[in-house]
């Protein structure tokens, strides 16, 4: 058996049960803006994603590409990359590994920052 | 949920392990309590940071061979343990807590024979933990458990097993244990390595006729 003293490259990826809707947004609002693990929830259900670096590769690649696409064609773009999406109603949350505005970029456009409650309001 | 799947198989070869920063007491305190029926993820805190283990299938194999390493030497030597298996330990006063692999009352046996619950702002601390350790802890967990003043850790990397003992603040790698002065290093790992090759009964055979040996050796 191979015993490994380094950091493993694969993603690593723990699952919490019974976890509260409070609980999901107390660790949210501690994790902060940090780019730490991506939390998913889904009625109680919590996972906690840790990203390998192969992982982050492929991701930036295609979420460049996505903007390189849009940039050829004229088409405007948000890129608001892997923020926290989620809406009490569903208990439901999810932190995407990208993601974009397109067609309703311009409803986000003048925004600095676009918080996670607002668009739990906007769509709650 | 399939990821729920991956997560709680037993059939994982790597353990999965994250790191949350900054998180405090009380959320702890509360996962803690969230999922009474938890098992896994093992949490351990240290002072806002929060370590979640899934432990891989050759993790809890290793440990539970360990473990009961343990219980056959203590009962052939006739010595009350008293098994705390990954109970959770915590101290607010030092803003820390883990779940070891596992845990044994062994010195201190008696003091917590009858109780259901240990306090350790009052009751003593296991007087033995073992660490797995087969992939890197982001945490310094022999400095968690030197603060908690836990008297002896036994380390396994998948294949050696190392004794630590606890020497004012910090660890010593020691030859033999102080709960079971007559367990050396180098038997647990041969023994652990023998658990691997051998059928369990077999084992359990070679493991008694050891202790056996010892206890006769001794009287």
């Amino acid at each position: 058996m191979a015993t490994t003293t380094v950091t493993s490259p694969a993603d690593q990826r723990v699952v919490l049960h019974d976890v509260s809707w409070e609980m999901y947004g107390r660790l949210l609002t501690e994790q902060g803006d940090s780019s730490g693990p991506r939390l998913t929830y889904d009625r109680g259900e919590l996972e906690i994603l840790g990203p390998s670096s192969e992982y982050e590769i492929v991701n930036r690649t295609l979420a460049l590409l996505v903007e390189l696409v849009a940039a050829e064609q004229s088409i405007d773009i948000s890129n608001v990359g892997s923020m926290t999406f989620k809406r009490r109603d569903l208990q439901r949350g999810f932190e995407p590994d990208s993601s974009f505005y397109i067609q309703h970029e311009e409803r986000v456009r003048d925004r600095k920052r676009i918080d996670a409650s607002e668009a739990d309001r906007r769509h709650g | 949920m399939s990821s729920a799947t991956i997560a709680r198989s037993a059939g994982i070869v790597a353990d999965a392990r994250i790191v949350l920063q900054h998180v405090n007491w009380d959320t702890y305190e509360r996962l803690l309590a969230d999922d009474e029926g938890r098992r896994v993820p093992r949490m351990t805190y240290d002072q806002g940071v929060l370590e979640l283990v899934t432990p891989s299938m050759p993790h809890e194999m290793d440990s539970a061979t360990i473990t009961r390493f343990v219980d056959i030497v203590a009962a052939m030597l006739g010595i009350p343990v008293r098994s705390a298996g990954s109970t959770t330990f915590r101290r607010e006063d030092l803003q820390r807590g883990f779940e070891p692999d596992t845990s044994f009352y062994i010195q201190n046996e008696e003091r917590i024979r009858d109780q259901r619950e240990v306090d350790l702002t009052s009751d003593p601390p296991p007087d033995l933990v073992l660490e797995m350790e087969l992939s890197r802890s982001a945490l310094n967990k022999l400095a968690l458990f030197a603060s908690m003043g836990i008297p002896e850790v036994w380390r396994c990397d998948g294949q050696r097993v190392t004794i630590f003992v606890l020497d004012r603040e910090d660890y010593r790698e020691s030859s033999s244990s102080l709960a079971l002065p007559m367990v050396s290093g180098d038997v647990l790992t041969r023994f652990l390595a023998d658990s691997r090759t051998m059928l369990s009964p077999d084992w359990f055979q070679a493991v008694s006729d050891w202790a056996r040996e010892r206890r006769t050796a001794s009287s």
